[in-house]
């Protein structure tokens, strides 16, 4: 990974921080594989490929207690604001970075983005985000603390919605591996049986056994 | 997704961040504000080019507010356009990726 990139990470974050709403959103995507490291502590723990997205998933309701501009202090750091698709999702861009925001879809679901007047965005509303958003650790990364899903709900949400790709960009057989996410992904077993209730059947069938 | 897919996607979002720079860099205020200092007074001047020539246009005395507002503009233009360079040397990169003929 490009050092730029992850130092760029590293400033949003740490904005982010500053401004006080990171504690109120959870990374999500394949930049939280990275940060996972910071969880396992296993040696030899490779996080895979990362895209330009840096997905930042917003639990509902949401709870920021000021008003923040966003758009100013990622403004400060380089990036612009884009307007993607005919829906109008919010996203700032970077040559290194593409910031979006993402909160769980419910009930019939619907197309338009989901107004945060706090910060000044809209984020897309996406399906199954609530398995992710359910249960989730506090990681540290430098001076912040992060809140990641948990290594279980990311695996079981990665083959949910991707049947086909590889497990979990990795996470799922490290998390079966290490001793420390053991016993949690032993006592997400209702968790998996939960998933199976609303999952396509060929993600279900496909994740892996889950330890004794 | 197959890569061809995701570098198709990254190259719509690399030419969508080069248009967007581009807006940002066209806002911004044209030339910069210089000081001139006569028979012991600050005086400001917009210097700009137009038509090949440069145009300085008399500014008065300005009051701190703009002669910030001017230096913060000067700065986001040079972030600008370091990051648009290196938007355009991506589009480059992907255009370059993506016209191979065979499939990846």
């Amino acid at each position: 990974m490009e050092k730029n990139q992850y130092e760029l990470c590293a400033s949003v974050l740490r904005r982010l921080d500053d401004a006080g709403v990171l504690p109120g959103m959870v990374i999500i995507g394949s930049w939280c594989v990275l940060f996972y490291e910071g969880y396992f502590n296993t040696p030899g723990y490779g996080a895979s490929i990362r895209t330009r997205d840096l997905d930042l998933a917003i639990p509902l309701p949401p709870c920021f207690g000021q008003k923040v501009d966003l758009a100013g202090q990622l403004g400060e750091l380089g990036f612009v604001v884009d307007f993607k698709g005919r829906d109008g999702y919010i996203r700032f861009l970077h040559p290194d970075l593409i910031v979006e925001f993402l909160v769980p879809e419910r009930g019939r679901g619907s197309n338009k983005p989901f107004d945060v007047p706090t910060l000044g965005i809209n984020a897309q509303p996406l399906r199954f985000l609530d398995l992710l958003l359910g249960d989730t650790i506090a990681v540290p990364f430098r001076s912040v603390n992060l809140r990641l899903p948990h290594p279980a709900n990311f695996a079981i949400h990665n083959r949910t919605v991707f049947p086909d790709a590889p497990p979990a960009f990795g996470v799922s057989a490290l998390a079966l591996a290490s001793p420390r996410s053991r016993k949690p992904l032993v006592g997400h077993t209702a968790g998996v049986q939960g998933v199976s209730r609303w999952a396509p059947a060929e993600g279900v069938d496909n994740f892996p056994d889950i330890p004794q | 997704m197959s890569i061809k897919g995701v570098l198709r996607e990254e190259l719509d979002n690399s030419l969508r961040m080069q248009e967007r720079y581009e807006a940002e860099l066209a806002k911004l205020p044209k030339g910069s504000l210089v000081k001139r200092q006569i028979k012991g007074h600050d005086y400001y001047y917009l210097v700009y080019r137009e038509d090949g020539k440069v145009r300085s246009v008399y500014q008065g005395k300005s009051d701190v507010k703009e002669i910030a507002r001017y230096h913060a503009a000067k700065d986001r233009r040079a972030q600008y356009r370091k990051l648009l360079s290196k938007v355009k040397r991506q589009v480059k990169f992907l255009r370059g990726v993506l016209r191979g003929k065979e499939p990846i």
